[in-house]
């Protein structure tokens, strides 16, 4: 503090009036004494602080060789690539970034740091990293980035999606990365081969064992340590269950593929597959609800066990594995492909074909009645088949509703200038049609024809004019046709199992279809075929409700009690026992 | 031995300013096909009112490149054979580092970020040996995807 003094002075001038010596007349002195306060000084600290920094490292194990023993990585042998520099707005907005899609039950930052800063899928194609057959759909690239951070995943797309190819360019990556080492494919026996050209066609670089043969053989086979993908059909792993319990094998993942296989969860099947000492779990599947919403439930004791149980709600359940299902249908993922219009016909019976539909379902229902517990489902699925059959012709006068129905919707198709194809389970039934619908030029297909026949079939429907409509059997021709400039589908009989029409009707509505492919499908009133379809149609309803956000799952099968029960008849307790 | 140039990682930096958080800074180290082998991630740096008037115009790229980028290449244990920025502000990271540093914005070539012209020539020169053959906007975006994490995760 500082302080001042001001000392005022007045006069010092004569009074002249008074004579007042000036040293009296001297006022006195006046000392003033103030105080003044300094500013007060305002300090502001301008430093940033350097901030504290988190640090994640990546280095994972060497990856094993993909190629298995014999051949080491050669990483210098990558092709040189090409410099992709920076793409311009316009550019960037039309780049498809496919990243890894970092399942929720990873907690740790720095395991989903190292998913999350993994390049996009497109830039490991683009580098040479990732290399394809054939140019992959934008949805097989989605179905990879689900599947590869995932330790517990159920990829149930559609049929015809490509479940395995994902399957295994996603294990393809999982052993660059080095996260898997030992990957265990388990698919039905029928499948085996099937898996070894796609990893052919798909990972050619992979050394692929195959569990097969004598009991010493397969224990050979699965000992093979070195090698990175084992394929072993159901059957094996259920006879070498206990081997491998006591050998203490383990995979870094076990891929189920037709996971519905362990719908039953105290099955053997089910049982040996969840024995294998595992890291990861996937499972394949197009219909991960067949019966009912323990179908999943059981798979998921396999994908992650104790995630869901029988007791949660069909809503519950889906929202307690949304993260783990992936499902994708046709309709949604191809974006090319033109809609599918779909229509049911409800047709009536003529009055002969009512008669002897009623005399045979009578007749049929007193024998099942009769049999008692020794009915069986052989002898339910011969009445079905027999009515099914009323319902397509009559069996005494030939008599037709379908028919007629099916000859006016096919004048205004061959009017309009368009083909269409018709499918049939029976042979048959072919027969009659082809004979009832000479005048459009129709042409039988079916597996009674020899191959030569059968190509002939196809390129006289495609090239002429004459012929505007096809007649397929659905085992012949539901499968490996490609018929995509038919633009109507006609089911004149349904079949048991949806995916399989959904596979006839792909014929035609596949990329390639140049406009909208409208499918009929021919119910006749008050019949047996309502009945089945209204079963198959309960069973979506159980499926949409569990993958709500997925389309409608193709049910299929039925069970004994939902056979016998077409007919109002209890299924034989000795059966549902055993 | 030291390894070639061309299987030297590449790195790249940038920040991301949160609104209720502040700017972030994020380092990717990647091989040279794009995988991650080191990611470093700060704190979120909050400037007062007084801070931002006082620093006036010099305040971003002393706040980017010193305080951010100058931590985050002190942090890393891998050393790169360049760096790659996708801001101005973060330019003058050069400044605080002997390793190339090169600008990388949308729809314009690479600029090397040197105040000497003779350096920045050399650099310029060299960029095709420097730069990684893969798309360089790709990274950033995986770094603001993992900061978008951190910032969730807390």
């Amino acid at each position: 503090m500082t302080t001042s003094d001001y000392e005022l002075s007045f006069g010092g001038r004569m009074n002249e009036i008074s004579r007042i010596p000036l040293d009296i007349a001297r006022p006195p002195a006046i000392r003033l004494t103030t105080e003044l306060h300094p500013p007060r000084a305002f300090c502001v600290p301008l430093g940033v602080p350097r901030p504290a920094v988190r640090r994640f490292g990546f280095s994972r194990e060497e990856p094993v060789d993909p190629r298995g023993p014999a051949r080491p990585v050669e990483r210098s042998a990558r092709p040189r690539l090409r410099v992709v520099g920076l793409a311009d707005e316009s550019h960037a907005s039309e780049t498809r970034r496919t990243r890894l899609a970092v399942p929720k039950d990873v907690v740790k930052l720095s395991e989903r740091f190292f998913y999350l800063l993994q390049p996009d899928l497109e830039t490991l194609v683009d580098v040479g990293e990732l290399s394809f057959a054939k140019s992959p759909f934008p949805y097989q690239l989605a179905g990879m980035a689900f599947l590869v951070p995932r330790h517990a995943a159920v990829l149930a797309d559609e049929m015809g999606l490509g479940k395995s190819m994902q399957a295994i360019m996603s294990i393809r990556l999982l052993l660059r990365l080095g996260e898997v080492r030992r990957v265990l494919v388990v698919c039905p026996k029928g499948l085996v081969s099937n898996w070894r050209r796609e990893l052919a066609q798909w990972a050619p670089e992979l050394v692929v064992a195959i569990v097969e043969g004598q009991p010493g053989r397969r224990r050979w086979q699965w000992s093979l340590r070195d090698v990175p993908v084992t394929i072993a059909n159901y059957e094996s792993v259920v006879r070498d269950g206990e081997w491998l319990e006591r050998s203490g094998l383990s995979f870094d993942l076990v891929v189920l593929d037709e996971a519905q296989r362990i719908k039953n969860r105290d099955s053997l099947t089910s049982r040996a597959v969840r024995a294998i000492r595992r890291e990861r779990s996937w499972a394949l599947t197009g219909t991960p609800v067949e019966n009912g919403a323990s179908d999943l439930v059981s798979i998921f004791e396999f994908v992650s066990p104790g995630l869901v149980d029988d007791r949660m709600s069909p809503r519950r359940l889906g929202a307690a594995v949304s993260d783990h299902v992936l499902r994708r249908t046709k309709s949604a993922v191809l974006e090319d492909l033109p809609p599918r219009m779909n229509r049911d016909e409800s047709i009536e019976l003529t009055a002969e074909q009512w008669e002897s539909y009623r005399l045979a379902e009578e007749e049929g229902v007193l024998r099942l009645s009769s049999l008692g517990e020794a009915a069986t489902i052989q002898h339910v699925f011969e009445l079905v088949l027999r009515l099914k059959q009323i319902c397509n012709f009559d069996t005494a006068t030939g008599e037709s509703a379908k028919l007629e129905r099916l000859r006016a919707e096919l004048e205004e198709v061959q009017a309009s200038g368009h083909k269409a194809i018709i499918f049939s389970q029976w042979v048959e039934s072919i027969d009659r049609l082809a004979e009832g619908l000479a005048g459009f030029g129709a042409i039988a297909y079916h597996g009674g024809l020899s191959t030569t026949a059968r190509d002939r079939a196809i390129a006289r429907f495609r090239d002429s004019q004459k012929h505007s409509v096809l007649l397929l059997s659905y085992g012949a021709g539901a499968v490996g046709l490609n018929l995509q400039f038919a633009r109507y589908v006609f089911l004149f009989d349904r079949w048991w199992n949806p995916a399989v029409e959904d596979q006839a009707i792909n014929r035609a509505h596949r990329i390639g279809a140049k406009g909208a492919v409208t499918v009929t499908r021919f119910l006749c009133a008050d019949t047996i075929e309502e009945r089945i379809d209204a079963i198959l149609e309960s069973k979506r309803a159980v499926s949409d409700a569990i993958l709500a956000r997925a389309e409608s799952m193709p049910a299929r099968g039925f069970t004994e009690a939902e056979l016998f029960g077409l007919f109002g008849l209890p299924a034989p307790r000795r059966r549902l026992a055993a | 031995m030291e390894p070639a140039l061309s299987q030297k990682p590449v790195g790249f930096l940038t920040t991301v300013e949160s609104p209720t958080h502040g700017l972030f800074g994020g380092y990717l180290l990647v091989d040279s096909i794009g995988r991650p082998l080191e990611f470093s991630c700060t704190a979120p740096v909050r400037l007062s009112r007084a801070q931002q008037v006082l620093y006036g115009p010099t305040l971003h790229g002393y706040l980017h490149a010193d305080r951010i980028g100058g931590t985050l290449l002190a942090e890393a244990t891998i050393e790169p054979r360049i760096v790659l920025v996708d801001q101005v502000e973060l330019a003058q990271l050069h400044v605080h580092t002997p390793l190339p540093v090169a600008l990388v914005r949308s729809g314009e070539p690479v600029e090397p970020q040197a105040d000497d012209p003779v350096r920045r020539r050399q650099l310029s020169e060299r960029l095709d040996e420097l730069l990684p053959n893969i798309d360089l906007a790709e990274p950033f975006e995986r770094i603001r995807a993992a900061i978008d994490e951190a910032q969730r995760h807390g």
